[in-house]
């Protein structure tokens, strides 16, 4: 997947000569609160967040007065050497700079100007679509061998019974490495039969708590 | 004259999609013969529901959807548009005449809407409708025509009047839900079992609506195993809190009766007792927020000859102020449908209960679901 399917475009932007104040105000009334800054031509100069902005603030419990640190420009404060992604970038990469960078927000640079931004929010709604929440399923759950052929043998069943799979989660059973978790979305309001096929060959599959439906 | 109205025509059996498939219609008819011989129901309470027309179904329906499900059901939808429109899965495959069959259905329910709205009477109920997964332009989880979001859009267009929605299905009501995800005029209720496993897998705590119908959604996901005890807690509390804040001019409940411990798709595992006390507890905020004013529909319930027509009955019950039987299942009923079906029909009110498992993690359970109720009641607060 490409960050250009995931990207927020045009995205909010401020030049680097306006106000402390004047950022607020345009992240309040845009509702973000990552803001990259550019020059004229819209090159990226450097990014600050709501948490930059209120760190520049007094505290509201000292006597000193806000407005002269509203009045400061925005490039006082602003944080350089941002980390920037390209919209052929893999999302897949951009995920380990938010992972180790700590980082809120990636602007998205083409042609040495801002066109984008993926923020941590567009990160998590593009992993709860890949996992399907988005289309109306059913999950089944099965623990299995991690063995060549384990997911072939189980999405024939599927086929089998023209159940359409939504979307399939694997992921390793930590307790016992030799095993794995495998979640699977179905497009269907009626796993029963599923449930039984899959129990009749032996499959373990994981009921809510443990139980057995009979 | 009476003042409750009972929507039913033998047609509403049509909305059917195969011989095999787990929703059948059937229990309709075994509710209707059930009411009518133990004489609670008369030919005088029954209305027989109208064909929607195709300007109502587009109060919610995209007109290249219903076009497609007109052509489906003569057989003229090529196969290969079937998977746009919903119709590729097992859940909702096509069947002859699925256009009429369905907007029979959502008919029947706007019978009962204008039935109520018009003043001709304080209730009324279409146990065949309660189709919630239907979706704009496409068929979903049985349902191919929303009649519920039919039927919202329709009191607040014809009548502009508030609407609360209440939905006691063990499924969330994905459909419904997302037609007025952004309408600040409809409250929608959904007490259902959680996603984690169960279809639709939506109906999270956190699906709260969204722009300005932000607060306008209130799910309730209950966790697997919830019991009787845990869900009408949590059920009575949070659907009174919804309701005292919304003041609402109507309310439209779905009374799907598969949260039922017998029902072969869900794993709520309440008793009837739990089924019969619902739509009472929807009736008395009905009477003491609406003037009494109620529709009730149906929904799931997929256990057609031990469930559904006991608990179904309940809800004509309560429209009419009665009460659980004293005497027992009427013989005339047991003999008419008892070569039919695959397992001994009911004889009393009362589960048997010597299939019903005790629940290891009942604790646990209760206690996460009442955390469940706790943050909803904040938002009420």
């Amino acid at each position: 997947m490409l960050v250009e399917k995931i990207m927020t475009s045009p995205c909010t932007t401020i030049r680097g000569d306006k106000s402390i104040e004047d950022a607020l105000v345009l992240m309040t009334q845009k509702e973000i609160r990552h803001l990259p800054i550019v020059d004229e031509h819209d090159q990226l100069l450097g990014i600050i967040s709501d948490r930059d902005i209120k760190m520049a603030l007094p505290s509201i419990l000292s006597d000193d007065d806000p407005n002269q640190s509203l009045s400061l420009s925005i490039s006082k404060i602003m944080r350089r050497n941002v980390i920037r992604c390209h919209p052929l970038d893999f999302v897949e990469d951009i995920a380990i700079d938010f992972y180790e960078m700590s980082i809120g927000s990636i602007p998205v640079i083409r042609d040495n100007k801002v066109i984008g931004i993926v923020t941590q929010k567009d990160m998590l709604n593009t992993f709860l679509e890949l996992t399907g929440v988005t289309m109306p399923g059913s999950i089944i759950e099965v623990h299995i061998d991690d063995k060549v052929g384990a997911l072939h043998d189980i999405t024939g069943i599927f086929k089998e019974q023209n159940i359409d799979i939504l979307n399939v989660l694997a992921y390793t059973d930590q307790e016992n490495i030799n095993k794995r978790y495998l979640m699977l979305r179905i497009k269907s309001m009626n796993p029963e039969k599923i449930y039984q096929l899959l129990e009749e060959k032996e499959y373990h599959v994981i009921h809510p708590f443990g139980m057995k439906h009979d | 004259m009476t003042n409750v109205k009972y929507i039913y025509s033998e047609d509403l059996l049509r909305y059917r999609f195969s011989d095999s498939h787990p929703f059948n219609q059937m229990r309709l008819k075994l509710t209707t013969d059930l009411l009518m011989d133990l004489g609670v129901l008369t030919t005088q309470h029954i209305l027989k529901p109208r064909v929607a027309t195709d300007e109502e179904l587009m109060l919610v329906h995209e007109p290249n959807y219903i076009e497609a499900i007109k052509k489906a059901g003569q057989g003229t939808l090529p196969e290969s548009e079937y998977e746009k429109y919903g119709l590729a899965s097992e859940d909702t495959p096509q069947f002859v005449n699925m256009h009429e069959n369905s907007a029979l259905v959502v008919g029947g329910t706007l019978t009962a809407v204008d039935a109520v709205m018009s003043g001709e009477v304080t209730c009324a109920c279409h146990l065949g409708g309660g189709l919630h997964h239907g979706f704009k332009g496409k068929a979903s989880g049985f349902c191919i025509y929303n009649d519920s979001a039919v039927a919202i859009q329709y009191i607040q267009s014809k009548y502009k009047q508030r609407v609360l929605y209440i939905d006691t299905d063990a499924h969330h009501g994905d459909g419904v839900q997302w037609s007025f995800y952004t309408n600040e005029d409809v409250m929608n209720y959904s007490i259902h079992e959680t996603g984690r496993y169960l279809f639709p897998g939506t109906g999270a705590l956190t699906e709260r609506g969204d722009g300005k119908g932000f607060g306008t959604t209130v799910n309730v996901p209950l966790d697997a195993y919830t019991e009787d005890e845990s869900y009408l807690d949590v059920f009575q509390e949070t659907v009174e809190a919804v309701c005292e804040s919304y003041k609402p001019d109507v309310i439209l409940s779905v009374n799907g009766v598969d949260i039922h411990y017998l029902d072969p798709l869900t794993h709520l595992s309440c008793t009837l007792d739990t089924l019969y006390k619902i739509p009472y507890i929807v009736k008395d905020l009905a009477d003491k927020y609406c003037d009494g004013k109620v529709i009730m529909i149906g929904g799931g319930g997929y256990n057609i000859w031990r469930v559904v027509p006991r608990a179904w009955s309940h809800v004509w019950f309560a429209l009419n102020d009665l009460q659980t039987p004293h005497s027992p299942i009427p013989k005339s009923w047991i003999e008419k449908y008892q070569s039919q079906a695959p397992v001994p029909l009911p004889e009393t009110w009362t589960d048997e209960l010597d299939d019903y498992m005790e629940i290891p993690r009942q604790k646990e359970i209760s206690e996460k679901n009442n955390n469940t109720k706790h943050r909803i009641l904040e938002w009420f607060k």
